[in-house]
Protein backbone atom coordinates (compact mmCIF):
# COMPACT_ATOMS: atom_id res chain seq x y z
CA UNK A 1 0.00 0.00 0.00
CA UNK A 2 1.52 3.61 -0.82
CA UNK A 3 0.92 6.06 1.52
CA UNK A 4 -0.59 8.97 0.73
CA UNK A 5 0.80 12.08 2.57
CA UNK A 6 -2.44 14.38 3.26
CA UNK A 7 -1.61 17.76 1.31
CA UNK A 8 -1.86 21.45 3.15
CA UNK A 9 -2.76 23.45 0.08
CA UNK A 10 -2.76 26.38 2.08
CA UNK A 11 -3.37 28.19 5.55
CA UNK A 12 -6.62 27.31 6.24
CA UNK A 13 -6.37 23.73 6.27
CA UNK A 14 -2.86 24.06 8.14
CA UNK A 15 -4.92 25.91 10.80
CA UNK A 16 -7.39 23.17 11.20
CA UNK A 17 -4.94 20.45 11.28
CA UNK A 18 -3.34 22.33 13.77
CA UNK A 19 -6.53 22.87 15.98
CA UNK A 20 -7.29 19.13 15.29
CA UNK A 21 -3.83 17.85 17.13
CA UNK A 22 -4.62 19.87 19.83
CA UNK A 23 -7.76 18.63 20.41
CA UNK A 24 -6.24 15.34 20.86
CA UNK A 25 -3.57 16.67 23.06
CA UNK A 26 -6.11 18.11 25.30
CA UNK A 27 -8.36 14.95 25.50
CA UNK A 28 -4.94 12.99 26.22
CA UNK A 29 -4.28 15.78 28.78
CA UNK A 30 -7.90 14.60 30.59
CA UNK A 31 -7.30 10.84 30.59
CA UNK A 32 -3.56 10.92 31.45
CA UNK A 33 -3.78 13.68 34.70
CA UNK A 34 -5.65 11.31 36.73
CA UNK A 35 -2.88 9.27 36.91
CA UNK A 36 -0.35 12.28 37.74
CA UNK A 37 -2.67 14.10 40.12
CA UNK A 38 -3.19 10.20 42.01
CA UNK A 39 1.17 9.90 42.57
CA UNK A 40 1.47 13.65 43.58
CA UNK A 41 2.07 14.01 47.38
CA UNK A 42 2.43 17.68 47.78
CA UNK A 43 -1.42 18.79 48.55
CA UNK A 44 -0.34 22.40 46.25
CA UNK A 45 0.52 20.14 43.36
CA UNK A 46 -2.39 17.94 43.67
CA UNK A 47 -4.61 20.40 43.34
CA UNK A 48 -3.18 22.56 40.30
CA UNK A 49 -2.94 19.03 38.40
CA UNK A 50 -6.41 19.46 39.06
CA UNK A 51 -7.75 22.67 38.15
CA UNK A 52 -5.65 21.77 35.19
CA UNK A 53 -8.06 19.14 34.19
CA UNK A 54 -10.94 21.31 34.48
CA UNK A 55 -9.40 24.11 32.36
CA UNK A 56 -8.34 21.61 29.71
CA UNK A 57 -12.19 20.49 29.86
CA UNK A 58 -13.73 23.51 29.55
CA UNK A 59 -10.08 24.05 26.90
CA UNK A 60 -11.59 21.27 24.87
CA UNK A 61 -15.34 22.96 24.75
CA UNK A 62 -13.20 25.88 22.92
CA UNK A 63 -11.57 23.40 20.44
CA UNK A 64 -14.57 21.82 19.22
CA UNK A 65 -16.95 25.11 18.79
CA UNK A 66 -13.99 26.74 16.67
CA UNK A 67 -13.36 23.48 14.65
CA UNK A 68 -17.00 22.88 13.61
CA UNK A 69 -17.52 26.47 12.49
CA UNK A 70 -14.45 26.31 10.07
CA UNK A 71 -14.78 22.92 9.03
CA UNK A 72 -18.35 21.18 10.11
CA UNK A 73 -16.86 19.13 12.79
CA UNK A 74 -14.53 18.55 15.28
CA UNK A 75 -12.75 15.46 14.43
CA UNK A 76 -9.24 14.67 16.86
CA UNK A 77 -6.18 14.20 14.82
CA UNK A 78 -3.74 11.90 17.15
CA UNK A 79 -1.10 14.37 18.52
CA UNK A 80 1.96 12.17 19.24
CA UNK A 81 3.51 14.47 20.74
CA UNK A 82 1.81 15.04 23.94
CA UNK A 83 1.70 10.61 24.29
CA UNK A 84 6.12 11.14 23.78
CA UNK A 85 5.60 13.64 26.63
CA UNK A 86 3.43 12.02 28.83
CA UNK A 87 5.44 8.52 28.35
CA UNK A 88 8.68 10.77 29.50
CA UNK A 89 6.78 12.24 32.70
CA UNK A 90 5.65 8.39 33.80
CA UNK A 91 9.17 7.00 33.15
CA UNK A 92 10.51 9.75 35.53
CA UNK A 93 7.87 9.39 38.43
CA UNK A 94 8.07 5.67 38.06
CA UNK A 95 12.06 5.98 38.25
CA UNK A 96 11.71 8.16 41.61
CA UNK A 97 11.67 6.55 44.93
CA UNK A 98 11.34 9.46 47.05
CA UNK A 99 8.06 11.50 47.31
CA UNK A 100 9.35 14.98 46.68
CA UNK A 101 11.36 13.89 44.09
CA UNK A 102 8.75 12.14 42.48
CA UNK A 103 6.69 15.41 42.90
CA UNK A 104 10.18 17.58 41.01
CA UNK A 105 9.74 14.75 38.46
CA UNK A 106 6.08 15.38 38.06
CA UNK A 107 6.14 19.01 37.42
CA UNK A 108 9.12 18.83 35.20
CA UNK A 109 6.93 16.83 32.83
CA UNK A 110 4.01 19.08 33.33
CA UNK A 111 5.88 22.11 32.35
CA UNK A 112 6.82 20.55 29.02
CA UNK A 113 3.50 19.46 28.39
CA UNK A 114 2.63 23.44 29.44
CA UNK A 115 5.62 24.18 27.35
CA UNK A 116 4.29 22.40 24.31
CA UNK A 117 0.76 23.57 24.47
CA UNK A 118 1.91 27.11 25.29
CA UNK A 119 3.38 26.90 21.49
CA UNK A 120 1.08 25.28 19.76
CA UNK A 121 -2.07 27.43 21.21
CA UNK A 122 0.64 30.77 20.21
CA UNK A 123 0.92 29.12 16.38
CA UNK A 124 -2.94 29.04 16.05
CA UNK A 125 -3.69 31.82 17.88
CA UNK A 126 -1.61 33.73 14.94
CA UNK A 127 -3.06 31.50 12.17
CA UNK A 128 -6.33 32.91 13.03
CA UNK A 129 -5.34 35.91 12.91
CA UNK A 130 -3.50 35.92 9.81
CA UNK A 131 -7.09 34.47 8.63
CA UNK A 132 -9.11 37.25 9.59
CA UNK A 133 -10.90 35.21 12.20
CA UNK A 134 -10.55 37.22 15.40
CA UNK A 135 -13.29 35.61 17.40
CA UNK A 136 -11.15 32.51 17.04
CA UNK A 137 -7.91 34.18 18.19
CA UNK A 138 -9.29 35.77 21.11
CA UNK A 139 -10.64 32.92 22.70
CA UNK A 140 -7.50 30.77 21.89
CA UNK A 141 -6.02 33.90 23.46
CA UNK A 142 -8.00 33.14 26.27
CA UNK A 143 -6.52 29.67 26.56
CA UNK A 144 -2.95 30.47 25.91
CA UNK A 145 -3.06 33.18 29.02
CA UNK A 146 -4.75 30.27 31.02
CA UNK A 147 -1.93 27.96 29.78
CA UNK A 148 0.56 30.62 30.83
CA UNK A 149 -1.11 31.17 34.16
CA UNK A 150 -0.66 27.05 34.70
CA UNK A 151 3.07 26.90 33.90
CA UNK A 152 3.47 29.62 36.39
CA UNK A 153 2.21 28.04 39.15
CA UNK A 154 3.73 24.96 38.60
CA UNK A 155 6.81 26.92 38.94
CA UNK A 156 6.37 28.59 42.22
CA UNK A 157 5.15 25.42 43.47
CA UNK A 158 8.42 23.58 42.12
CA UNK A 159 10.36 25.93 44.46
CA UNK A 160 8.91 24.74 47.26
CA UNK A 161 8.66 20.96 46.45
CA UNK A 162 12.56 21.31 45.43
CA UNK A 163 13.40 22.50 48.81
CA UNK A 164 11.58 19.69 50.11
CA UNK A 165 13.65 17.48 48.17
CA UNK A 166 16.81 18.64 48.81
CA UNK A 167 16.35 18.36 52.47
CA UNK A 168 15.12 14.32 51.52
CA UNK A 169 18.73 14.31 49.59
CA UNK B 1 17.75 3.25 37.21
CA UNK B 2 16.73 4.66 40.71
CA UNK B 3 16.40 8.14 41.04
CA UNK B 4 16.42 8.49 44.79
CA UNK B 5 18.23 12.44 45.05
CA UNK B 6 17.04 15.61 43.03
CA UNK B 7 20.92 15.05 42.32
CA UNK B 8 20.17 12.27 40.03
CA UNK B 9 16.52 13.53 38.64
CA UNK B 10 19.50 16.50 37.44
CA UNK B 11 21.71 14.76 35.62
CA UNK B 12 18.81 12.28 34.43
CA UNK B 13 17.38 15.74 33.04
CA UNK B 14 20.93 17.00 31.51
CA UNK B 15 21.15 14.23 30.01
CA UNK B 16 17.71 14.41 28.23
CA UNK B 17 19.05 17.93 27.37
CA UNK B 18 22.34 16.21 25.65
CA UNK B 19 20.09 13.78 23.32
CA UNK B 20 17.57 16.65 22.83
CA UNK B 21 20.39 19.13 21.56
CA UNK B 22 21.85 16.37 19.38
CA UNK B 23 18.96 15.72 17.72
CA UNK B 24 18.14 19.32 17.31
CA UNK B 25 21.62 19.68 15.29
CA UNK B 26 20.65 16.82 12.52
CA UNK B 27 17.41 18.32 11.94
CA UNK B 28 18.40 22.22 11.83
CA UNK B 29 20.35 21.34 8.27
CA UNK B 30 17.03 20.33 6.49
CA UNK B 31 15.06 22.82 7.84
CA UNK B 32 17.34 25.84 6.63
CA UNK B 33 17.75 23.53 3.40
CA UNK B 34 13.21 23.63 3.08
CA UNK B 35 12.80 27.21 4.27
CA UNK B 36 12.04 29.72 1.31
CA UNK B 37 12.48 33.05 3.49
CA UNK B 38 16.16 34.28 3.79
CA UNK B 39 15.53 35.43 6.90
CA UNK B 40 14.09 31.93 8.11
CA UNK B 41 17.29 30.10 6.73
CA UNK B 42 19.44 32.17 8.43
CA UNK B 43 17.72 32.15 11.50
CA UNK B 44 18.11 28.26 11.76
CA UNK B 45 21.69 28.38 10.58
CA UNK B 46 22.04 30.54 13.05
CA UNK B 47 20.56 28.53 15.50
CA UNK B 48 22.42 25.45 14.41
CA UNK B 49 25.65 27.45 15.81
CA UNK B 50 24.17 28.29 19.15
CA UNK B 51 23.20 24.38 19.57
CA UNK B 52 26.61 22.96 18.81
CA UNK B 53 27.67 25.51 21.31
CA UNK B 54 24.77 24.52 23.73
CA UNK B 55 25.77 20.66 23.43
CA UNK B 56 29.39 21.78 24.38
CA UNK B 57 27.83 23.58 27.33
CA UNK B 58 26.18 20.73 28.96
CA UNK B 59 29.71 18.18 27.94
CA UNK B 60 31.44 21.04 29.91
CA UNK B 61 28.93 20.45 32.96
CA UNK B 62 28.96 16.83 32.81
CA UNK B 63 32.74 17.46 33.29
CA UNK B 64 32.67 19.11 36.21
CA UNK B 65 30.16 17.06 37.54
CA UNK B 66 32.07 14.05 37.06
CA UNK B 67 29.24 12.45 34.75
CA UNK B 68 28.72 10.71 31.77
CA UNK B 69 26.63 12.94 28.96
CA UNK B 70 24.96 9.42 27.10
CA UNK B 71 22.72 7.23 28.20
CA UNK B 72 19.63 8.87 27.33
CA UNK B 73 17.38 9.07 24.39
CA UNK B 74 15.08 12.41 24.29
CA UNK B 75 11.66 11.02 23.13
CA UNK B 76 10.11 14.43 23.74
CA UNK B 77 11.97 15.75 21.26
CA UNK B 78 12.20 12.79 18.97
CA UNK B 79 8.13 13.26 18.89
CA UNK B 80 8.28 17.11 18.22
CA UNK B 81 10.94 16.74 15.22
CA UNK B 82 8.98 13.85 13.88
CA UNK B 83 5.67 15.79 13.86
CA UNK B 84 7.39 19.02 12.47
CA UNK B 85 8.80 17.07 9.43
CA UNK B 86 5.77 15.74 8.72
CA UNK B 87 4.21 18.86 8.06
CA UNK B 88 7.09 20.31 6.69
CA UNK B 89 6.72 17.65 4.04
CA UNK B 90 2.76 18.28 3.92
CA UNK B 91 2.84 21.87 3.40
CA UNK B 92 3.14 23.72 0.03
CA UNK B 93 6.65 25.13 -1.00
CA UNK B 94 6.78 28.45 -0.17
CA UNK B 95 5.69 30.62 2.72
CA UNK B 96 2.82 28.28 4.05
CA UNK B 97 6.06 25.55 4.74
CA UNK B 98 7.71 28.51 6.40
CA UNK B 99 4.72 28.78 8.74
CA UNK B 100 4.47 24.89 9.34
CA UNK B 101 8.60 25.25 10.07
CA UNK B 102 8.25 27.97 12.13
CA UNK B 103 5.19 26.63 14.19
CA UNK B 104 7.34 23.07 14.62
CA UNK B 105 10.49 25.17 15.69
CA UNK B 106 8.95 27.03 18.28
CA UNK B 107 7.30 23.84 19.90
CA UNK B 108 10.97 22.65 20.12
CA UNK B 109 12.17 25.69 21.78
CA UNK B 110 9.23 25.99 24.07
CA UNK B 111 10.25 22.25 24.86
CA UNK B 112 13.60 23.75 25.88
CA UNK B 113 12.55 26.50 27.48
CA UNK B 114 10.77 24.17 29.84
CA UNK B 115 13.54 22.17 31.04
CA UNK B 116 16.44 24.51 30.78
CA UNK B 117 13.94 26.61 33.17
CA UNK B 118 14.13 23.23 35.13
CA UNK B 119 17.77 22.10 35.37
CA UNK B 120 18.53 25.87 36.44
CA UNK B 121 15.87 25.64 39.36
CA UNK B 122 17.31 22.28 40.15
CA UNK B 123 21.51 23.70 40.02
CA UNK B 124 20.66 26.35 42.46
CA UNK B 125 19.27 24.74 44.80
CA UNK B 126 21.76 21.76 44.56
CA UNK B 127 24.05 24.96 45.47
CA UNK B 128 26.05 24.97 41.90
CA UNK B 129 25.68 28.60 41.32
CA UNK B 130 28.46 28.04 38.42
CA UNK B 131 26.33 25.71 36.29
CA UNK B 132 23.41 27.22 37.02
CA UNK B 133 24.85 30.27 35.31
CA UNK B 134 25.85 28.25 32.39
CA UNK B 135 22.17 26.96 31.83
CA UNK B 136 21.03 30.44 32.03
CA UNK B 137 22.78 31.54 29.12
CA UNK B 138 21.44 28.59 27.22
CA UNK B 139 17.85 29.49 28.32
CA UNK B 140 18.33 33.33 27.35
CA UNK B 141 19.44 32.26 23.84
CA UNK B 142 16.66 29.80 23.30
CA UNK B 143 14.02 32.58 24.38
CA UNK B 144 15.75 35.12 22.21
CA UNK B 145 15.38 32.03 19.32
CA UNK B 146 11.59 31.65 19.64
CA UNK B 147 10.86 35.53 19.71
CA UNK B 148 13.36 35.55 16.28
CA UNK B 149 10.94 33.06 14.78
CA UNK B 150 7.99 35.07 16.00
CA UNK B 151 9.02 37.79 14.42
CA UNK B 152 10.01 36.21 11.44
CA UNK B 153 6.79 34.92 11.22
CA UNK B 154 4.50 38.17 11.09
CA UNK B 155 6.99 38.97 7.82
CA UNK B 156 5.99 35.28 6.28
CA UNK B 157 2.36 35.56 7.70
CA UNK B 158 2.59 38.95 5.13
CA UNK B 159 3.99 36.68 2.34
CA UNK B 160 0.88 33.65 2.91
CA UNK B 161 -1.69 36.54 2.67
CA UNK B 162 -0.32 37.69 -0.62
CA UNK B 163 -0.18 34.44 -1.70
CA UNK B 164 -3.01 33.48 -0.55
Amino acid sequence: MKLVIEKLPDLRALYIKQLRVLLSAEEQIVRRLPTMIEVATATQLKQALQSHKQESEIQITRLRKILSEIAGEAEPLKCKVLGALVEETEDMVEDSSHEAVRDAALISGAQRIEHYELAAYGAVRHFAHVLGRDDDAEVLNQTLQEERHSDHLLTSIADRVNNAAKKAA
Amino acid sequence: MSVDSMERLFVNELKDLHSAETQITKALPKMAKAATSDDLRAAFEHHLRETEGHVQRLEQIFEMMGESSKGKTCDGIKGILEEGEKSMKEAKEGPLRDEAMIAGAQRVEHYEMAVYGTVRTYAEHLGRPQIAQILEKTLSEEKAADHKLTEISEKVHREVRRAA
